[in-house]
């Protein structure tokens, strides 16, 4: 017995040394999840407009064109699930909040989050939401060769990753994807009406509700939109799916009197040159975007607000 | 909890330490924490559902104590009725009632009748399908006299409730099982260590064979009309290569855990898909329940029609094979894969002569070849209805085989996308699998005997480049298909 677990323990030891490095080492890499939450860790009291949402909001709102003290905490494939979590988990800290400026695209409301997302939630914003324990390890959440190369590139190569701006936005530059709006627009669409759930469809509009709720109590406003994308993604998604997004969304506006909703999923102002790629904005579509929301939630509230 | 998650990895050592090192001096306090552990285990998916477990473990209990101090006929049988009507009523509430109550609605509906019925929000708990029939296997067993009435509820429940066989089996029988926990269990390293060498490659079945080849299946099943019917064969043969990697990776790390326990356990699976006719194959794919079900349905059932001659034998087949198929799922679609198992069945039956007379004409190899060849047809083409999640799904995948392209070279590529399916890495993968479970057939399990004798550091190696493996190329985590049964 004692022999048996002699060389069990010399046979394993290697391998929860390695675990353990490769985990320790992973989590001390900046990323988004970690950026956004040491920031709101510091300043959520002192924010005035609130960006929630998923990598359209990540890449297509930049701050600095809000007049307001605001903060982008979208993060990559967010549903709303997690922007209620994020919201929830500040809940006391939100002493400046006027207005929730959140999201809801096809994605962050049907589809199931990425599994290897989920643990970010769980390390970074110790939020808790999975009963799984692998679901709180970095290291059986990502595919191994990306790991070693985000591990190779940072502490061998010395590359300073720097995830978003301070004030969380994410930036493409003016470029665009080398696949092209029309592939792009297909695969992620495709991708998308894949990852369609009814489970986490449920949970996103529970998440959705109670947003809504928390935003009445705290007495903020609620500005909901959905964000514009290339022809190409809408043209291949289900337009029954996104015509009940968008009713459900017209009629949470008609209901409630704090709440305003938006939707540029075909907005025409939107044109090529704005796209990275089919559903993400580049650095340009990103400044369009922003200062559109900013006038609808600042210059014109007799006209949104009811 | 799941044999393929974190959870257990960090459970069962736990549980193999305190059991080994607290506990093991005492048999009664043994089989105490083997049944807590069982619970835990159990409890870990959903804890309302553990009063169902002790109610069936108390039950069986009584029932089997009852059983053992009466000898008149009519109360005995009454003990028996009992506890089938309570096994299976537990089954068709928690399982089959909402199909039940849907089957009559359309029923009704098609004669013109309009029933609204309106179905239950019952949850299936895991595993039922597995523990009922071990507990009712147990009661059979005391009914018929072949086994003693369990004294210590203590051991009985532990038995029924044996955390490495809950979820989804082996089934084991009280004669083989339930003995064991009356003695004393000691450790035995080559026992242990052949356990541990079975999980290891019982993970990789699953992890990395399992779940890649349910990528290639479930984009083929998921849009038939999106492929061509070569690549539509293609997807329910990796489909067959999933089903069982997945149910005989299960059954591999279910023995294994056993094994480090103490226990033995039977045997599930040997090479199935080498079989020579369907019968063959009911000897060799998930052995313990086609016993089960022949010697507590086939055997008596055929026995009750004897005075029918074949026709009582062809009936008793073909029940105990509709019946085999809802024990699956309460699915029309599970009906139809046991039905047609049940006619193969019949065709073994009423062909059996002139097979013979075939065979004493034709070249043995020859004749094997072209057994083998029908046979894995037919297993690949029964497949289609068991992972079809409807007859309408299963009906369009076979029209699409057939729809014209049936010859051309199947692709790997989405349609839709242009990407790869799977990536190359993993297709060479499977075929290595493929090649260690032909050159292990005569072993317990296609592991045992790889790298068993080599040196230390070189076995190691081996080890840890499953590891590895099981790894770098694992699936996306795939629920255990039986375990939903």
């Amino acid at each position: 017995m004692k022999n048996f677990l002699k060389l069990f323990l010399i046979f394993s030891l290697p391998l929860v040394i390695i675990c353990t490095s490769v985990e320790i080492l992973t989590r001390r890499i900046p990323n988004v999840y970690k950026c956004k939450k040491d920031y709101l860790d510091k300043h959520s009291d002192s924010i005035s407009i609130l960006f929630l949402g998923n990598s359209c909001v990540l890449y297509g709102i930049n701050p600095d064109y809000v007049n307001k003290i605001s903060f982008n905490a979208a993060n990559p494939g967010q549903p709303l699930f997690y922007d209620n979590g994020i919201l929830k988990k500040y809940q006391n800290n939100w002493n400046n909040l006027d207005c929730i400026a959140i999201q809801v695209s096809y994605s962050s409301i049907f589809c199931e989050i990425d599994f290897f997302r989920k643990c970010k939630y769980n390390i970074y914003f110790g939020m808790h939401t999975s009963k799984k324990l692998a679901e709180y390890i970095e290291v059986f959440n990502s595919a191994p060769i990306v790991l070693i190369k985000r591990i190779y590139y940072y502490y061998i190569k010395g590359y300073s990753f720097t995830p978003c701006t301070d004030l969380g936005w994410c930036s493409y530059g003016d470029s665009k994807s080398s696949e092209g709006l029309v592939k792009t627009g297909k695969d992620i669409a495709w991708v998308h009406s894949k990852s369609i759930n009814d489970k986490s469809f449920s949970e996103n509009i529970i998440a959705l509700k109670s947003i809504f709720e928390f935003a009445i109590n705290k007495g903020v406003k609620l500005f909901v939109y959905t964000p514009p994308a290339y022809h190409t993604y809408n043209e291949n998604l289900d337009s029954t799916d996104v015509n009940q997004m968008i009713a459900i969304l017209k009629s949470f506006d008609r209901e409630h009197s704090n709440v305003a909703y938006a939707n540029f999923l075909y907005d025409t102002s939107f044109s090529e040159a704005d796209y990275y790629d089919a559903v993400h904005l580049n650095e340009a579509g990103a400044k369009k975007l922003t200062c559109k929301i900013d006038s609808l939630i600042n210059k014109c509230p007799q006209n949104i607000w009811k | 909890m799941l044999f393929n998650s974190l959870d257990f990895a960090v459970f069962f050592p736990l549980v193999f330490i305190l059991y080994w090192f607290v506990v093991q001096r005492n048999l009664k306090l043994q089989n105490l924490f083997v049944l807590a552990s069982s619970f835990v285990f159990y409890g870990w998916w959903d804890w309302r559902f553990l009063a169902l477990l002790f109610s069936g473990c108390l039950v069986n209990y009584i029932v089997g104590r009852l059983l053992s101090a009466r000898n008149d006929k009519p109360v005995r049988r009454l003990l028996l009725w009992t506890a089938v009507v309570y096994n299976i009523g537990l089954l068709v509430v928690f399982k089959y009632l909402n199909f039940f109550i849907g089957s009559f609605v359309s029923a009704f509906t098609f004669f013109g009748l309009n029933l609204s019925g309106s179905s239950l929000n019952i949850v299936l708990p895991v595993g039922i399908s597995f523990f009922t029939f071990q507990a009712l296997g147990y009661v059979l067993e005391v009914y018929r006299r072949n086994a003693d009435a369990e004294r210590n509820f203590i051991s009985f429940s532990a038995f029924v409730s044996f955390f490495p066989l809950i979820l989804a089996g082996p089934i084991e029988r009280a004669t083989h099982l339930l003995p064991q926990f009356s003695k004393k269990r000691t450790f035995d390293y080559t026992k242990a260590t052949d356990g541990l060498r079975q999980i290891l490659w019982g993970l990789f079945k699953k992890i990395v064979i399992a779940d890649n080849c349910a990528i290639f299946a479930n984009a083929t099943f998921d849009d038939p009309s999106g492929y061509s019917g070569s690549t539509l064969v293609l997807g329910a043969l990796f489909y067959t290569i999933q089903i069982y990697s997945d149910f005989s990776g299960y059954s591999d790390i279910a023995i294994g855990v056993s094994k480090l326990m103490g226990f033995d356990i039977i045997r599930n699976f040997n090479n199935p898909y080498l079989s020579l006719n369907v019968a063959d194959f009911w000897r060799r794919w998930h052995i313990s329940l086609s016993s089960w079900l022949r010697d507590y349905l086939f055997t008596p059932m055929s026995i009750k029609l004897r005075s029918l001659g074949v026709t009582g034998i062809i009936i008793s087949l073909f029940v105990t094979f509709i019946l085999c198929g809802l024990w699956h799922g309460a699915n029309y679609t599970f009906i139809v894969w046991g039905g047609l198992h049940g006619l193969a069945l019949v065709w073994d039956v009423i062909s059996t002569r002139t097979r013979k007379k075939i065979r004493k004409q034709t070249n043995s190899t020859l004749y094997n070849s072209i057994s083998w060849f029908f046979t894995f047809s037919f297993i690949v083409f029964t497949w289609i209805f068991f992972r079809a999640e409807n007859f309408i799904q299963a009906n369009n995948f076979i029209y699409e085989i057939f729809s014209g392209s049936f010859f051309s070279i199947p692709y790997i590529i989405e349609p839709s996308t242009g990407r790869t399916i799977l990536p190359k890495t993993i297709y060479f993968l499977i075929l290595l699998f493929l090649f260690f479970e032909l050159y292990g057939r005569n072993q317990e399990f296609s592991f045992a005997q790889i790298g068993k004798n080599w040196k230390r550091p070189l076995r190691f190696a081996l080890y840890y480049s499953i590891i590895i493996a099981i790894y770098w190329f694992s699936g996306p985590g795939q629920q255990f298909i039986y375990a939903q049964f």
